[in-house]
């Protein structure tokens, strides 16, 4: 009786979070209580041992605090708040619609550029997703665009992060390919670029094709236009300011990466004390917005991890992986069984867990994959890596359950319904299909790069 | 139930405090990277302790807000069904989920994260070759302290959303208006 | 229905020496006990982080570990005479003190209030001293260095005027290419060559003066320990000894190539002079002072690996065509 039980748990687990997510209660109250309950029927049936439970802790500490790359978090949002608070961000998204009037949706643009300038200088999803989100989406929903379209727009440009380097999720696959951090970086860099030219397009196309869902600045009349040009220069030299600080100082091999997040907050608060908009208040409401924001991204780590150590006790994995062992395919077959899987385990599990449980049973296959001329065997692997690497970016957009849905949704507030998030997410998830299509069809997008530079 | 509502101001009070602590260390923190950076950069200080320094404050800030950002309403759901239904089936659900998932999962994690700190402290636990901080028990008392601070903050909630279910007339909605969510004083900035 | 014990790795099993021992070690244990022992390996982080492992198996909330003990300094500051030591013995002098002069009951006396029991699984070469963006010639060109490097061997080279850095690794290498940080320390040629460290920087230092030997652990809840069958036990403990000797081989075997192809990458290849040897050793003389004073355990196993080596280089000198 308890082995019957035992076999139904990983799919019981998974089921009560479905429902219990769905319930509108805090996603992070959940995980926690969906752990909390099926690590007690764990016990009870006698799949996990009382003192398992006592390595939540140890779990956290290890995964959150003693976390040095996650530094960047608290420093990025704390950043974008500042920003947001002193309306520089305001300013800037509004000049560069301004600027891009002739092109269709050049506010959704503007966004996909700084999403793309901030995922050279962090990798952390949840800091970038929550940056954006206030930074932009405030503002998006306000000039009249779509909240599908804005909301897909702001997650999208917010998980580039993990792809343009630097990023931890290459950082983590690298260890656990063993191979070159450096190649990997290159590698992710070209297909990193095409997909937020990919994102470009389909706003610019949408926008011209449904005009409502991207409503266009009223064109300028003769006389403010010198105004305007003074206005433009002071709002993009402060955000230029701030890129030179943040991205200077990493290649100018001062800071690393992670410190190069509390140059940024410095930036920002000279930038608002110039432009005299850093009183008292807003610094106190910067930093109270910070901690709420913050808050709200740890809680959802904390349950999550919770979830996913019990749910690999309860044997989650062991199905997973006993049908990965077991695939009776060819060798085009086989890859796309591969990234068939990683891309349907990207509905509910997080790229920690993915990259975790599916990379070690993949690497000791991909080496000897048999492709013909397509890619040779010594670039298989990077060629490899990045495909997963598009691929589990696009899990944190896939709904119901991608990360950076959450924390668009937790930044956003009551600015949008989850709906609008779901529904705007699905034509960006499209576009990342298309341009991992084309990097399984075209391996030189990722592996020209890298022989250029090793040239 | 005015009672309630005391006691969930009093639940809240640690809650905003620390916060408040929260926000300030932000500012330390980025002092420090800037501190560190400058330092390595211009003037050969050593910065391996200011290093972990980074990563104590920054999980500081990341474990201690779980209360405070609840009382406030910042925690993400998926509204996509639950918009639906009834104020009264949200405060239900709201109720259940404190009461039966949050509390005892944050009295486990005080509990078993209390013993976790106290092994720390026992064993003098602190950086490798002692090149870095000391006294690693420090930070990890935070995972306790975060999580009665949660229990706090949800205990505020409960009691709220147990008014508002009872007495409407008294509280409409437990995360809304300023008398429920007094000296918060940080929300008059644009 | 084969009993499971759930091990958890510090080094994935992708990482030649290091992590694919640890696999190696489960398969062994599988074949002796004719699959009625399974040990489960996890890669890294993946049930617990690498630094509360030690406190992870000390509860039993894991059952095992695949482990350098020198992990747990943090809690025993004596784990870096466990792990690796600077000018400490090589591998064949190391061997001979853990199994038959002390080594071994000292480290389980050391570590019995922590409830854990400790089998000598893989032991490894020396490591390179590490990867430096210039060249160093005297102990004044270390001055202000910005290096990361971990442990004693950072207390070392503190005590030179190093500045050592504490950073992730994705930060270490993209540092050390743009200038943020000057040197690093990483593994031997193998894993370096696998890690193409030779991107990063191109002076490569040897020998690695702070690890001449490493040596990698199975660790297990001393409850889980006791409840396994003798049988059980002695199949741990044969596929560890055999272990070992595979790995002191192996490690010799496979430097040469990797080597090679790092120089023909563009790495220069260095020996510490004699002047800079000199120095590292008066530094980790001061080191070893201040925590032999600080720390009993330490004092008890550097007297004991001390004294041992004093006996030994008698043999080594006459028992050897130097
Ligand atoms: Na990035
Ligand atoms: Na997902």
């Amino acid at each position: 009786m308890t082995e019957f039980i035992a076999a139904l748990l990983p799919g019981a687990m998974f089921l009560s979070l479905v429902v219990a997510l769905f319930s509108g209660a805090p996603v992070a109250i959940m995980l926690m209580g969906i752990s909390l309950v099926f690590g007690i029927i764990a016990v009870l049936t006698g799949e996990m041992r009382l003192v398992q439970a006592t390595l939540i802790p140890n779990r956290i500490f290890s995964g959150t605090i003693e976390n040095a790359v996650l530094v960047a978090a608290p420093m990025f949002i704390f950043m974008g708040i500042i920003m947001e608070k002193t309306r520089l961000a305001e300013d800037l998204l509004l000049t560069l619609q301004r600027l891009m009037r002739v092109v269709p949706g050049g506010l959704a643009l503007a966004v996909v550029m700084m999403g793309t300038i901030l995922a050279a200088a962090t990798g952390i999803i949840g800091a970038s997703v929550v940056m954006l989100t206030v930074l932009a989406l405030p503002t998006m929903v306000e000039r009249g665009y779509g909240k599908g379209l804005a909301a897909g727009t702001v997650a999208s440009a917010g998980t580039l992060g993990i792809l343009i380097p630097p990023s931890i999720m290459l950082v983590f696959m690298g260890d656990l390919l063993s191979v070159s951090l450096g190649h990997l970086f290159i590698a992710a860099l070209v297909p990193g670029l095409l997909l937020s030219a990919c994102y470009v397009v389909y706003i610019v196309v949408r926008s011209a094709l449904q005009p409502g869902v991207a409503p266009r600045m009223a064109p300028s009349t003769g006389e403010d236009r010198t105004g305007l040009w003074l206005e433009t220069a002071k709002s993009v030299v402060a955000p230029l300011v701030l890129i030179v600080a943040v991205l200077g100082s990493i290649l100018g091999g001062i800071a690393t990466p992670t410190e190069a997040s509390g140059v940024g907050v410095f930036a920002a608060l000279v930038l608002g004390l110039l432009r005299g908009r850093l009183s008292w208040p807003v610094l106190n409401a910067a930093m109270d917005s910070s901690v709420k924001q913050l808050g709200m991204l740890f809680f959802i780590f904390v349950g999550a991890t919770a979830f996913s150590y019990i749910f690999r006790i309860v044997g989650g994995e062991h199905f997973i992986v006993e049908t990965a062992r077991s695939l009776p395919f060819g060798d085009w077959g086989l890859l796309m069984a591969m990234m068939g899987m990683i891309f349907v385990m990207g509905f509910f599990f997080d790229w920690i867990e993915i990259t975790l449980i599916m990379l070690p049973i993949f690497a000791p296959v991909v080496p000897l994959l048999d492709l013909g001329d397509h890619v040779t065997s010594q670039e298989m692997i990077y060629w490899f890596a990045i495909l997963v690497a598009l691929n589990l970016q696009t899990s944190f957009l896939t709904p119901p359950f991608g990360f950076a849905l959450f924390y668009l949704k937790g930044a956003a507030g009551s600015v949008i319904s989850m709906a609008d998030v779901y529904k705007g997410i699905i034509p960006f998830v499209l576009v990342q299909l298309v341009v991992l299509g084309l990097c399984i069809a075209f391996p030189e997008i990722v592996l020209w790069l890298p022989e250029v530079l090793t040239q | 139930m005015q009672s309630l509502l005391i006691i969930a101001n009093v639940m809240a009070f640690p809650c905003r405090v620390v916060a408040k602590l929260l926000g300030f260390t932000l500012l330390v923190l980025m002092a420090v990277i800037l501190y560190d950076v400058i330092g390595r950069r211009f003037f050969s200080t050593g910065s391996f302790k200011l290093q972990e320094l980074e990563w104590h404050l920054h999980g500081a800030i990341a474990v201690l807000g779980f209360g405070y950002a609840y009382i406030h309403n910042a925690h993400v759901r998926i509204d996509v069904f639950s918009s639906n239904f009834s104020d009264r089936a949200k405060l239900r659900i709201e109720i259940f989920a404190i009461l039966a998932f949050l509390i005892p999962f944050m009295a486990l994690l005080a509990w078993y994260g209390y013993d976790f700190a106290l092994r720390s402290f026992e064993r003098g636990e602190g950086s490798s070759g002692g090149v870095g901080l000391s006294d690693r028990w420090i930070i990890k008392s935070a995972i306790p302290i975060g999580a009665v601070l949660t229990i706090m903050g949800g205990v505020a909630v409960l009691l709220r959303a147990i008014v508002a279910l009872k007495r409407p007339d008294l509280m409409a909605d437990p995360f809304g208006g300023e008398e429920a969510m007094p000296a918060a004083g940080t929300e008059a900035a644009p | 229905r084969a009993d499971t014990l759930v091990m958890q790795s510090i080094y994935p099993s992708t990482l030649p020496l290091l992590g694919d021992t640890g696999v190696k070690l489960t398969e062994q244990v599988k074949r002796l006990t004719g699959g009625d022992l399974e040990i489960e390996f996890n890669e890294p982080n993946a049930i617990v982080g690498g630094n509360e492992m030690w406190d992870a198996i000390s509860t039993g909330a894991v059952d095992a570990g695949w482990y350098s003990p020198g992990f747990a300094q943090g809690i025993i500051p004596s784990a870096g005479i466990f792990t690796a030591v600077p000018f400490g013995p090589d591998v064949r002098e190391y061997t001979a003190w853990w199994y038959y002069g002390g080594g071994k009951e000292l480290w389980a006396d050391i570590t019995a209030k922590y409830n854990i029991h400790t089998e000598l699984c893989t032991i490894l070469v020396p490591e390179a001293s590490g990867w430096f963006a210039k060249e160093i010639n005297t102990p004044a060109d270390l001055q202000g260095l910005k290096m990361r490097i971990f442990g004693l061997g950072a207390a070392v080279m503190q005590k030179l005027g190093v500045e050592a850095q504490s950073m992730p690794v994705a930060d270490t290498m993209t540092g050390l290419r743009l200038g943020t940080i000057d040197a690093a320390e990483l593994s031997f040629p193998l894993i370096d060559k696998q890690l193409g460290m030779n991107e990063y920087a191109s002076e490569y230092y040897f020998p690695g003066w702070h690890q001449q030997t490493s040596l990698i652990t199975f660790i297990i809840n001393q409850d889980a320990w006791d409840g396994l069958s003798d049988e059980h036990q002695a199949a741990i403990e044969m596929a560890c000894a055999a272990n070992v000797a595979m790995t002191s081989a192996r490690g010799e075997a496979e430097q040469l190539q990797p080597l090679a192809d790092l120089e023909a990458a563009g790495a220069n290849v260095h020996k510490w002079n004699d002047e800079m040897m000199a120095a590292f050793k008066g530094a980790w003389d001061e080191v070893v002072a201040e925590q032999t004073a600080a720390d009993p355990d330490f004092k008890r196993a550097w007297e004991s690996l001390s004294d041992f080596r004093a006996n030994y280089a008698k043999w080594a000198e006459i028992g050897y065509v130097q």
